[in-house]
């Protein structure tokens, strides 16, 4: 489900117009699916965890190969980030002498309204590419696939091993030249080539600047396109996939080999809410609007995200490191 | 037996005053259908006999007894299906009142009928609702409808024209993101 679907308290006008504003500003929320999940969610990898080794074929009368039930591997918490507005009594005071109206005051509250949720999808967002995982952060996708140079620098995690995490990252190491189509060419192979093992329809994500360089070389190679989000919005398309960018705040463009400081990453993931990459929450983006009194706001307001990253099977997600623009 | 007869043929009117007493000679000769004779089996000698008709007693006996319970457990169950029947009846009815009022009830909200124009159009709603329904989507607004305040203040049920209800900072809100968290809404329902 889209995030939208996942959330509730959003049945005002004012909920829907803070979370449209939202979506709007960072589009790549408008392509995430989420899982409605309990706070303590489910973190299995796919099981059973068949192996390239694990052969079906067998001898007649022969016993089948077995899987073993685990319920009991994987489990972790969401995480959550809130912010909660009051108003003092001595502001709505100025109501009583006219000082201000209930119209004013409510136009200013929605601004502040507006400030809070969109710094709440902000928050989340940041830690949703960059958070170490440690309570009270998500588990970001640069820390769930780390850029190192071999599997010994990764940290399991979702019962994946070294190995398995290491085995999704794809160092690119080389330079996306507009002027350069050979280069560019070798890249759409290396693309793929990364998108032809992957399960599902994936979809890219990248910083502002390699967007604005991915949709000019999906131009060169007539492999530009759109479509349209589950919120009827145009996304870029490079070829099949979706490219959605993240400001560059999230997702810079300091990564480095040990020569070279201004690398990129993009990273390719299948999202889907059943069997994909996605985030298990409880709230989506919650709101609770000021109660209304005669009119007049009072009390307060509060706006809340509960989840954490969720991946159970490897394939449905590759960060493509070490690219310079 | 013959004197409720003629009493209720009189009471239907059915007997002119002059033929009462030839209807009443005539219901007099009316004979009741012979019952069967019944064999008292004491008087018999024999007695494998005697024993044959105890037997065919009893089972006479159990038969007419089965046949009156038949008789009333049909009598229940037709009673029973009657009800059921009225109360399915009285229930479609309920709800198509309700479909029909909810439906005439957000036409009113969307100023496509006046409230005088209710009540004609929830019976005509109850008689053809998807017909009234047609009818009503082609209804253009009354002009200079404005729709009512809800408790919350805020104008109107959540729609992709809702943008216009929210005065300030967030009324620029993008109505295609909106109508399309609407149409999300309303498939969910």
């Amino acid at each position: 489900m889209n995030i939208f679907q996942a959330s509730y308290g959003l049945d005002s006008d004012v909920g829907k117009a803070l979370l449209t504003k939202t979506l709007t500003r960072y589009p790549s929320l408008q392509i995430m699916e989420f899982s409605q999940e309990p706070f303590a969610y489910s973190t299995y990898p796919v099981k059973p965890d068949v192996g390239d080794d694990d052969n079906s074929a067998r001898a007649i009368n022969a016993d089948a190969k077995k899987f073993v039930y685990e319920p009991t591997v994987g489990g972790g918490t969401q995480r959550a980030y809130s912010f909660e507005y009051f108003i003092d009594a001595a502001y709505l005071a100025d109501l009583k002498i006219g000082a201000i109206t209930n119209e004013g005051l409510r136009r200013q509250l929605q601004n502040e309204q507006l400030r809070l949720f969109v710094k709440l999808a902000s928050d989340v967002l940041y830690d949703m590419i960059n958070g170490d995982g440690a309570a009270p952060h998500i588990l970001g996708l640069k820390t769930f696939i780390k850029d190192t140079p071999d599997e010994t620098g990764q940290s399991e995690v979702f019962g994946f091993t070294k190995a398995q995490l290491f085995s999704s990252l794809v160092q690119v190491g080389m330079t996306l030249d507009l002027n350069n189509m050979t280069q560019l060419r070798m890249f759409d192979e290396l693309l793929t080539r990364v998108l032809a093992e992957m399960a599902g329809s994936p979809t890219l994500v990248m910083n502002s600047l390699v967007f604005a360089r991915m949709t000019q070389i999906a131009k060169a190679l007539h492999m530009y396109g759109t479509t349209l989000s589950d919120f009827g919005k145009p996304i870029d398309m490079y070829g099949n996939y979706k490219m959605v960018p993240v400001p560059l705040k999230f997702l810079p463009n300091t990564e480095t080999d040990g020569e070279s400081n201004d690398l990129n990453s993009i990273f390719i993931i299948d999202y889907d809410e059943a069997t994909g990459v996605r985030y298990a929450t409880n709230t989506g983006f919650a709101f609770k609007d000021f109660d209304i009194v005669s009119e007049t706001p009072s009390g307060k307001t509060r706006a809340d995200f509960v989840g954490n990253l969720k991946c159970e099977d490897i394939k449905q997600i590759r960060r493509l490191s070490r690219i310079k623009l | 037996m013959q004197e409720k007869i003629l009493a209720i043929l009189k009471s239907l009117g059915l007997i002119p005053a002059d033929k009462e007493d030839a209807v009443k000679t005539a219901l007099a000769e009316i004979k009741p259908e012979p019952t069967p004779p019944v064999i008292d089996a004491s008087k018999l000698t024999d007695p494998q006999l005697k024993t044959l008709i105890e037997t065919l007693n009893a089972t006479v006996a159990a038969n007419a007894q089965d046949l009156k319970t038949m008789t009333a457990l049909f009598a229940q169950e037709k009673s029973a299906r009657e009800a059921a029947i009225n109360a399915a009846k009285s229930a479609d009815a309920e709800q198509k009142k309700a479909n029909a009022e909810k439906l005439i009830g957000e036409a009113l909200k969307s100023g496509k009928i006046a409230e005088a124009d209710k009540q004609k159009y929830i019976d005509k709603a109850i008689a053809d609702l998807d017909g009234t329904k047609g009818d009503i989507e082609r209804f253009a607004t009354i002009p200079g409808f404005r729709p009512a305040a809800d408790a919350s203040g805020d104008k109107g049920e959540g729609s992709g024209q809702q943008t216009s209800k929210i005065r300030g900072p967030l009324s620029s809100a993008d109505t295609t993101i909106l109508g399309a968290m609407a149409k999300m809404e309303n498939s969910s329902n």
